[in-house]
């Protein structure tokens, strides 16, 4: 029988494309986690209340933050669940090598997290119908109400940064796991080291960033940067199934 | 050329060695069996070709290739396992996991598939987790046969099959091979039911090689003789013998390497000795026991 040749990019695009199939559970979860965050977000993201002479003000203020923080929870997840010996095995039924299961997944993780960013950034505008048709017109204060496309835009960019960079520590953290599971223990220890030196600073200096491009340009490096090594270390790991 | 050339290859976990030592080559077009007792590296073994394992030392080379990360390996060979369960998505329907699988290999046979999933009565909306082991077994069969790899790997297919799927699955094997002849590596304990479908055998001990030949020579390798203990014990003086029983006081049974002239084994069976030719299975059972005697000894307290 005559062999038949392939080339990675064909491979690693099957197995991305096979990957929003076999991996339907995790979208499930974004799709779950989204929902149940707009859900609870109807009661109000935060709420102040002050009162006197009989009268009460509460003032409940709605936005999409939550949604758009348990969507970076997820990210992160999803990043350590791609790396796990279950999810590897799925990529090596078929045909694979380390390096496609890198890339199809990384793919993946992009592709989820750039829709996950999208639609928590557009939550912010239905929680505000939602809260619209719940309150009246009336309980609403008018300010930011609305929210000009740019702003929307300029959301979206950043909550897919964010996204993009947590679901790149995650991956990191799983193929360190995958590689040693000492680092169960140590990865903790190091961050709690890491909180004593005040590193906190250092993570100030990357996600405060006014300039939407130096902030860009920071997380794209930070995670090419995870995702490279990662992709480095696991070059050398057994699949067992 | 060969398609699986393994030189002195070692493969330990930690300290217990799993595969020691290891140099065979298989030919092109070979259907071979993969025997040995559990724990005789068999899985190991089949897992390193594949590409999953990466060898402690020594080498192995498939399609001349290293297969740890090569596309080019991966391409060209399925490896079936009782594993594939875990490999396979929980939520995908059966069809689902077959039209997946079509699109990774080249020559995937839609038609040959769809016809076996037909013939053995599944129902495409099952998920593969609600099979029973048998028909597990059996669809991970399906896609090994339909993929048409160069090189098949079936790691003990035929668990939990019943006796009449597992008599259909020789059958498929052996005429989807005569269509497109391949190499195919076969694991399995059942010997018996599968030596008419071998070509060769590679008999493993230990992580050792202990055998690998042509199932017809393998036939004609041992004797069984049977007679008295005295006379049985001059015929095997000097000769490897694999395996002895005794019967009652007087009477010994053994089976021991042919190398009898005819005009020996004549003579002995003048001499009231039993010349029986000895099964491939009971042989290899032979070859791999750690001590002779075998479980009888266990029972032996005096």
């Amino acid at each position: 029988m005559s062999l038949s040749e392939t080339s990675l990019f064909q491979v690693a695009k099957r197995q991305y494309l096979y990957k929003f199939k076999a991996c339907s559970p995790l979208l499930f979860a974004l799709a779950v986690v989204q929902v149940l965050t707009i859900l609870t977000a109807q009661g109000g993201t935060s709420s102040a209340s002050t009162g006197g002479s009989g009268i009460t003000v509460s003032v409940y203020s709605y936005s999409s933050n939550l949604v758009i923080a348990n969507t970076i929870l997820w990210a992160f997840f999803a990043g350590f669940i791609c790396t796990t010996q279950t999810t590897k095995s799925i990529d090596f039924a078929y045909v694979s090598n380390r390096l496609s299961s890198n890339i199809s997944s990384i793919g993946f993780l992009l592709t989820a997290g750039i829709a996950g960013g999208v639609l928590a950034t557009l939550s912010g505008t239905l929680i505000r119908v939602m809260v619209f048709f719940k309150l009246g017109s009336k309980n609403i204060a008018p300010e930011n109400f609305f929210v000009p496309p740019q702003d929307l835009l300029l959301g979206c960019l950043a909550a897919i940064l964010y996204i993009t960079l947590s679901s790149s520590i995650g991956y990191f953290v799983g193929t360190l796991i995958q590689v040693s599971k000492a680092f169960i223990v140590l990865l903790p220890l190091f961050l709690v080291l890491a909180m004593r030196l005040s590193l906190g600073t250092l993570i100030d200096a990357v996600t405060k960033e006014n300039s939407l491009l130096l902030f860009a340009i920071k997380v794209l490096a930070i995670s090419v940067l995870l995702v490279w090594s990662s992709a480095l270390l696991s070059n050398r790991l057994e699949v067992r199934r | 050329m060969p398609v699986i050339e393994s030189n002195e290859l070692t493969k330990t976990y930690g300290r217990l060695p799993a595969i020691n030592n290891l140099s065979f080559n298989i030919k092109e077009n070979k259907i071979t069996g993969l025997i040995g007792r559990n724990g005789a590296g068999k899985t190991t073994l089949l897992k390193t070709i594949a590409g999953f394992l990466k060898p402690t030392s020594g080498k192995i080379k498939v399609f001349s290739e290293n297969p740890f990360n090569s596309l080019k390996v991966s391409a060209n060979l399925i490896f079936i396992d009782d594993n594939m369960n875990l490999a396979l998505p929980s939520l995908l329907r059966l069809v689902d996991i077959l039209e997946s699988a079509g699109r990774f290999y080249p020559n995937w046979d839609r038609e040959l598939a769809t016809r076996l999933f037909d013939y053995f009565d599944f129902d495409p909306r099952q998920r593969h987790r609600s099979l029973s082991k048998g028909m597990r077994s059996t669809f991970n069969m399906i896609i090994g046969l339909s993929a048409r790899c160069a090189l098949t790997i079936l790691d003990e297919p035929t668990t939990g099959m019943d006796a009449a799927v597992r008599k259909d699955f020789y059958k498929a094997l052996l005429k989807d091979y005569i269509a497109y002849p391949r190499t195919i590596i076969v694991s399995s304990h059942l010997l018996s039911e599968i030596e008419d479908v071998l070509e060769d055998i590679l008999l493993l001990k230990d992580g050792e090689k202990c055998v690998h030949l042509p199932v017809s020579e393998l036939k004609e390798l041992a004797v069984g003789l049977r007679g008295r203990v005295n006379i049985i014990n001059e015929l095997a003086r000097g000769r490897q013998v694999y395996y002895s029983e005794t019967f009652g006081k007087d009477s010994i049974y053994i089976v021991v390497k042919n190398e009898f002239t005819e005009a020996a084994l004549q003579s002995a069976r003048l001499a009231g000795v039993e010349i029986t030719p000895v099964a491939v299975d009971d042989l290899s059972v032979y070859l791999t026991a750690r001590s002779k005697g075998g479980i009888d000894n266990v029972f032996k307290r005096n």
